[in-house]
């Protein structure tokens, strides 16, 4: 009996000093999501206009559609003293509108011009028919923290709300074609496509 | 002789390690990365609470690690250590995108197991960008080799 007593002595000390150690493992993640949600909401609209070209290409009649939903008018033509090139609105236009959303709450956002400006026939263009360009564009902000303001592309200022999101409008100016030309521009519509970038 | 078996039997009973299952990995949500010229980052802590530095924005919270330990004797503290970290690479994209490196932070150092012998741990972390500037890819980052603590009671 006093065998078994010593022993269980021993015993007891080993377990009240015994400790355990394991190795546990787990996972991690993250999700990046650097694209920003843009949707279009309405096309870019000159309206429609009566329109001739310089045969020489040499001078352009403009027209401006103004991006400001409260502008009037909305769209302005300025043509060349000689008149060798005209544009006098019948019907006006109406800017793009594109809504941005899924952003950072309060992020600046920058928006990167369309590149392509061409805009010809939607029945194809024929030999010799003048084209129209588009260039200069603009841009209003309609709603987010700076809502009705000009977009400023030196110092970015579309700035999403608190909901992340933002909405713009996009106006642009129309030339008459600087190409050589020898018939007049046809009736019927004229489009092109642009492609228009939104990001932080 | 009889009670020194029981004894004996005791003792091996608690040698069995405790299970731990995995309630929620660490997640670090959402994030939007536009620049990765700079090291950024953003950390977790084991509250949830988010911090980030430098050129990383959160589209949507994460969570902390949470690890449900059990089998443990109960009412007793048990000790935690890191044993390694971890990167995380793009689930769809592998090496196309930049890499993230992960490292555990805000582990609680010691933590007592309740009367059933269960534990419930949050571990938090910090996720860091490379700042070579590659870029991030839009999708999934998950660990490639996973995190690992080590446990002691």
């Amino acid at each position: 009996m006093k065998f078994y007593l010593s022993t269980l002595a021993v015993v007891t000390a080993a377990s009240s000093f015994s400790s355990f150690a394991a190795t546990e493992s787990f996972e991690a993640k993250v999700t990046v999501q650097n694209a920003v949600v843009l949707t279009k909401d309405n096309d870019l609209s000159f309206g429609t206009i009566r329109a001739i070209a310089d045969p020489t290409g040499g001078e352009q009649a403009t027209l401006v559609v103004n991006p400001d939903p409260d502008a009037s008018p909305v769209s302005t033509q300025s043509n060349p003293v000689s008149n060798t090139a005209t544009i006098s609105v019948i019907e006006d236009g109406e800017a793009a509108g594109f809504s941005v959303s899924d952003v950072v709450p309060n992020s600046i956002l920058t928006i990167t011009d369309p590149v392509n400006t061409l805009i010809v026939s939607s029945a194809g263009q024929g030999v010799n028919e003048p084209d129209f360009t588009v260039d200069s564009w603009t841009y209003f902000i309609t709603s987010g923290t700076n809502a009705g303001a000009l977009y400023t592309q030196g110092s970015p200022n579309l700035q999403a709300g608190a909901d992340g999101a933002v909405s713009f409008n996009i106006g642009a100016t129309l030339s008459t074609s600087s190409s050589v030309s020898s018939v007049d521009y046809p009736d019927g519509e004229y489009s092109g496509s642009f492609n228009i970038e939104v990001s932080y | 002789m009889r009670f020194l078996y029981a004894s004996l039997l005791l003792i091996f009973s608690k040698s069995v390690y405790c299970d731990s299952i995995q309630q929620e990995p660490l997640n670090f949500g959402t994030l939007v990365i536009p620049q990765n010229n700079t090291l950024s980052s953003i950390t977790i802590n084991h509250e949830g609470e988010t911090t980030t530095f430098g050129s990383i924005y959160v589209l949507a919270e994460g969570n902390p690690a949470e690890l449900l330990f059990t089998g443990l004797p109960p009412l007793t503290q048990v000790s935690f250590n890191k044993t390694s970290d971890s990167t995380l690479q793009s689930e769809a994209l592998g090496s196309n995108s930049a890499k993230f490196s992960v490292v555990l932070v805000d582990l609680p150092r010691t933590q007592a197991s309740d009367e059933f012998g269960e534990l419930l741990l949050k571990v938090g972390g910090r996720l860091i960008t490379t700042g070579t500037s590659q870029g991030y890819l839009d999708g999934s980052f998950i660990t490639d080799t996973q995190l690992e603590i080590t446990i002691d009671y």
